[in-house]
């Protein structure tokens, strides 16, 4: 089949082509992870997409104004640098923004094309560097091919021939023929190669990201977005309002995953513990500042942590738990979250992290703005902690009830005090006490002195759960929100249901806490690890109990549903399609293996290279060993049977292996010979032209490596043979390569004879 | 050796665009580690991996291709010639990319030029002949030389050169002049200067070999057989018949009468232009070249001889044996009657002296 050719014409097309395909794909991730909000890149990515489809509104400037262009680029970037030098990351983008502008509206030369090139990369690395995202990952392996074969375009391009388009090579042009046109002159040996050459620089690229000695000089270039301190996600802060983590309900966006030891470790409703608050005063709930008081938290700074013997019961199995890791996606929170009490804390890397053993809670100094790795090592799930010494104040069952005019005095007072105050004003209060007047004679009904679970029957009994309850407006400044939410009956989420819980508790004489977390999450069969998304965030109680510690209370309707199943897709969001379960495991091995990949990574997989190696080596021993043996007759009894078993296995292998190699070797044979298949002469058969084929190729390689020059026209004769036509073949092809070996002999001879 | 030099020499080195690529991949790898961002360790990698992949394709592209048989095509100053390189691509899956073929011409005055080529594709398992094309300036020999093979593929990054050893010397006749304009020789004139002899014989009766047709062969020449079996047009060349018309003719080559090299080589152009022109027009002529032996050219294999003596002939200290040769019935041509200065010695006669005068520098063909 006789493939087109493609003309010049044609290869400047496609390397404009490529160009702008390649300049796409690095603006459109400047876009799409949201790294510059530059009207200038929208209108150049607009811009850019135009000229795909019409190429001629490239060259709209003339050329003879680049060099007065250039120099207003310089000048604004200058200013620019000059201006906004504090947003390192903002002016660079700018400029090679700028470039490519400069690099877009004029038709370009191969220089400027190689230009653009590298431009492109810079902006994807920037991509990369500033969004910490995967798509950069997706984005080099997209921009590897494309800059393979725009780079060969421009070396296999006649340096002295013309380099620069013009409207006239745009007259007539349509993508639509265009692109059949390059299709009927594709060759198979180019898309195989650059299919095989980006997966060598692939391989290539990952070994020596592998093997790249990690230093770190600490020099802190400021290369990572900047996330404002203190500015965790919604809902995740110290402090919140009522209705604060409703915004987040709906954030399908993953928090956290988990990579549990084995499912069976995992509880059915896994709780993930993350942040304890104790005061609340109208619908505002905050943490007390336990920086200055006895048992504040024990600052850390290191990779490993311990947990000290006062958190433990006394038969607590610190060693029998399980290990999780935990990949924390970052802006999420400062604070930790775990399912239950453990032993030690691993962290990837040195971390600066706060342990406050009165709460509970795990927190980092500052927001991680990148994945956040770390193990929980001994872990038990739906296991507490216990106590601290400052609870055992809450022994007594003494509620202290305030009102808004004492806000001071409630300024004052320190946990766990805050854990049982409430501060109403009368008419909340009187209306609070009702309420549990009331849950207490339903209890006397019914003989149970289990006020808590009453109190939770009740909330659920008189609300509906609601992702967006109404909004009612309070007739006085003074009025709970809560107390107004339990008069009205309304609809709420785990907010609503835990801060009145929260308030009967208290004005029942429990002390009471909110915990935020998360609940549930989707397994992924995948992967086997464990997704929570941001949706999955809750609140709920922990009650104090003398007896049991603090104990957990989730007074929110339909919380008790279990976590669900990546892969069947049973869950209440309907999440879990099978490609979306690939795409996010993707995501979290990049994380793992190349954001987070550090000496320790290196250290490990140098060890399983290691162990793999010498397992093979082993491996290798027995079998030669065992061959040496049944070489030598053998041992008999049992150990002979044994090295009978594998000397055959052996041999089954070595015959398998030939037999493919066989296949492989014919197959690439017709493969390779297809596209030079000649048409065949009925008088040579097949066996006495391969043989023909085989002796001129001897001859001639023994021309070709001695030397021999005085052999002209039997070489053109020879090289007939060896690749042309059957047809065209000189009369007797074999008495040819005859004269020719012996002609090729003598005058090997002759010229050693000389060199005597 | 400068620096400059040896770098030139080294087989593998590194473009301008390799070097802006080095240097981007140092200050992406001075970022990482003092950043320890792992995305730009990747995208270090990146691009190691990509120069190291040049490298290796870069070598493959030249695996198994072998170059031989560099040769040229008839020559004359002035036209346009090819030198013809044979290439074999041994290469069974792969094509050969971008590859540059240079070529060094060293003219007899020692004057060095480079010719490039450059090959976009040769596929593999391919024989082919890579054509160079010329345009020698003087007559002489000239030595060729394929000094090397270079190409950037497939990345630009790495300039790879594979140096090259074969050479081969090219005969350069003398530049045409044109001496078409109004030269009329007298075809029976017994008298003085060319003697006619004549012969009732066959215009060739015996042939001396083939050779393809040019412009101004005559059709009776044309061997049909052949031409029909190659598809090419083949003249008979034949050795002269005894009884055509004969011109002898002597050129004086004495070294008093040259002022500059370039008056040597306008000369010989003058006395091959005249030659080829007498032969196109079937004259048979004698040729005595300053104190030579006669040469008689009777047919385009003699005439070659003496356009290939004419191309490496210097001014002679001898002097020339004027009187002798004359007698001997020779006409006997001048340098300054062909450049102009002074009036023709043997008197072919006016219109031939103006003429040779005005092609004297300018009408070369360049």
């Amino acid at each position: 089949m006789n493939k087109e050719h493609l003309s010049d014409l044609d290869l400047l097309r496609l390397r404009f082509w490529l160009s702008q395909i390649v300049l796409l794909l690095a603006l459109g991730g400047l876009i799409y992870e949201g790294v510059s909000r530059s009207p200038l890149l929208l209108i150049l990515t607009v811009f850019v997409s135009c000229t795909v489809f019409y190429p001629p509104l490239s060259g709209i400037v003339p050329r003879r104004l680049a060099g007065k262009l250039s120099l207003l680029l310089l000048v604004l970037v200058i200013m620019d640098f000059a201006l906004f030098w504090r947003y390192s990351v903002d002016p660079i983008i700018r400029m090679g923004l700028l470039i490519i502008v400069m690099r877009t509206i004029f038709y370009r030369t191969g220089r400027e094309t190689s230009q653009v090139l590298v431009m492109a990369l810079g902006m994807i690395m920037l991509t990369g560097v500033t969004s910490v995202s995967v798509s950069y990952a997706l984005q080099l392996v997209l921009f590897v091919p494309l800059a393979m074969i725009l780079l060969i375009l421009l070396t296999v391009w006649d340096p002295d021939s013309r380099d620069l388009m013009t409207h006239e090579d745009w007259k007539g042009f349509s993508v639509s023929a265009f692109a059949g046109r390059l299709m009927r002159a594709l060759n198979w040996r180019f898309p195989t190669m650059i299919m095989c050459g980006t997966l060598v620089l692939l391989l290539m690229s990952t070994s020596m990201f592998f093997v790249f000695p990690r230093f770190n000089f600490g020099m802190g270039l400021s290369m990572k977005r900047q996330t404002p301190e203190g500015s965790a996600m919604v809902g995740f802060s110290e402090d919140f309002s009522l209705g604060g983590i409703s915004e987040i309900l709906d954030d399908d966006t993953v928090a956290f995953r988990v990579h549990p030891e084995s499912t069976s470790s995992m509880p059915r409703i896994p709780y993930w513990r993350m942040l304890v608050l104790d005061r609340y005063e109208r619908g505002s709930f905050a943490r007390s500042d336990r920086s200055a008081g006895p048992l504040h938290p024990l600052l850390q700074a290191g990779s490993r942590f311990y947990l000290p013997h006062r958190s433990f019961s006394p038969d607590f199995p610190r060693e029998n738990g399980y290990d999780w890791t935990f990949y924390l996606e970052g802006s999420v929170s400062r604070f930790l979250p775990y399912p239950g009490a453990f032993g030690g804390l691993r962290f990837q890397k040195t971390e600066d992290f706060e342990f406050d053993s009165v709460f509970g809670t795990f927190n980092l100094l500052k927001i991680p703005s990148t994945m956040t790795v770390y193990q929980l090592g001994g872990l038990h799930p739906e296991t507490m902690f216990v106590p601290s010494v400052l609870d055992r104040y809450l022994i007594s069952r003494a509620t202290q009830m305030f009102h808004p005019s004492a806000l001071k005095e409630i300024g004052s007072l320190q946990y766990p005090h805050t854990t049982r105050t409430l501060v109403l004003n009368d008419p909340d209060r009187e209306y609070l006490m009702s309420q549990v007047m009331s849950i207490r004679r339903e209890m006397d009904e019914v003989g149970s002195n289990d006020f808590l679970q009453f109190a939770v029957a009740y909330l659920q009994r008189n609300h509906e759960y609601s992702l967006k309850p109404p909004v009612h407006r309070s007739t006085s400044s003074d009025d709970d929100p809560v107390i107004d939410w339990m008069r009205r009956g309304s609809s709420g989420h785990c907010e609503y249901f835990a801060a009145a819980f929260t308030l009967l508790s208290r004005a029942a004489g429990y002390p009471c806490r909110i915990v935020k977390g998360f609940l549930g999450g989707e397994w992924s069969e995948y992967r086997e690890y464990f997704v929570v998304r941001n949706r999955n965030a809750h609140a709920w109680c922990e009650v104090f109990n003398a007896e049991s510690g603090w104990t957990r209370y989730d007074p929110t309707p339909s919380s008790g549903s279990g976590w669900s199943d990546l892969e069947t897709g049973t869950g209440r969001s309907g999440f879990a399609t099978r490609w979306s379960g690939w795409v996010d495991t993707v995501r979290m091995r990049y994380y793992r293996y190349v954001i987070d990949f550090d000496e320790q990574d290196q250290m490990d997989v140098a060890m399983i290279v290691r162990y793999r190696f010498s397992s093979w080596g082993s491996v290798f021993e027995k079998s030669s060993a065992a061959i040496a043996r049944w070489m030598a007759g053998g041992t008999g009894g049992s150990s002979g049977k044994l090295q009978k078993g594998i000397v055959w296995k052996g041999v089954g292998i070595s015959i398998i292996v030939f037999g493919v190699g066989i296949i492989v070797f014919k197959l690439s044979r017709r493969i390779i010979r297809r596209p030079h298949s000649v048409r065949r002469n009925s008088s040579v058969s097949r066996g006495y032209e391969a043989r023909m084929r085989w002796k001129s190729r001897k001859v001639l390689r023994g021309i070709l490596t001695d030397r021999v020059d005085s052999m002209g026209p039997v070489f053109s004769q020879l090289q007939c043979i060896r690749f042309g036509r059957v047809s065209d073949w000189p009369d007797r092809p074999g008495r040819v390569i005859r004269d020719a070996a012996r002609d090729l002999r003598r005058s090997i001879r002759d010229r050693r004879r000389r060199k005597k | 050796m400068s620096l400059e030099a040896w770098i030139s020499r080294m087989p593998v080195r590194l473009t301008k665009a390799g070097w802006w690529f080095v240097v981007a991949a140092v200050l992406t790898g001075i970022s990482a580690y003092h950043s320890a961002n792992n995305v730009l360790f990747l995208g270090l990698s990146f691009l190691l991996s990509g120069l190291l992949l040049n490298g290796l394709i870069s070598w493959w592209n030249f695996s198994r291709l072998t170059f031989s048989n560099l040769r040229v095509g008839q020559s004359r100053a002035g036209e346009q010639t090819g030198i013809i390189l044979d290439m074999l691509d041994l290469k069974k899956i792969l094509p050969s990319y971008g590859l540059i073929a240079l070529i060094e011409i060293v003219s007899p005055s020692g004057d060095v030029r480079l010719i490039r080529r450059f090959i976009r594709r040769v596929a593999g398992r391919r024989f082919v002949e890579i054509e160079f094309l010329w345009n020698p300036q003087k007559r002489g020999i000239h030595r060729i030389r394929l000094v090397r093979i270079e190409s950037t593929f497939p990345f630009g990054f790495i300039l790879k050169t594979y140096p090259m050893k074969l050479s081969t010397k090219a005969l350069v006749w003398p530049a045409g002049v044109d001496v078409s304009g109004g030269l009329e020789f007298p075809s029976a004139h017994p008298d003085g200067l060319a003697v006619l002899r004549r012969s009732a014989g066959s215009m060739m009766d015996e042939i001396e070999g083939l050779r393809d047709y040019r412009k101004g062969d005559p059709m009776r020449h044309i061997h049909w057989r052949k031409t029909a079996r190659t598809g090419i047009p083949v003249v008979k060349v034949g050795r002269s018949e005894q009884g055509r018309p004969q011109y002898r003719m002597a050129f004086d080559f004495e070294q008093r009468h040259f002022a500059s090299e370039e008056q040597v080589d306008t000369y010989c152009g003058f006395v091959g232009s005249l030659s080829e022109r007498l032969l196109e027009e079937g004259k048979d002529l004698e040729m005595i070249l300053h104190c030579g032996d006669p040469l008689r050219i009777g047919g385009y294999a003699a005439w070659s001889r003496f356009m290939d003596e004419l191309a490496v002939i210097e001014p002679s200290e001898e002097s020339f044996a004027d009187d002798s040769i004359r007698k001997s019935g020779f006409c006997v041509v001048s340098p300054p009657d062909i450049l102009g200065r002074t009036v023709m010695s043997g008197g072919i006669g006016p219109r031939f002296a103006s003429i040779a005068s005005e092609n004297r520098h300018s009408k070369v063909i360049r």
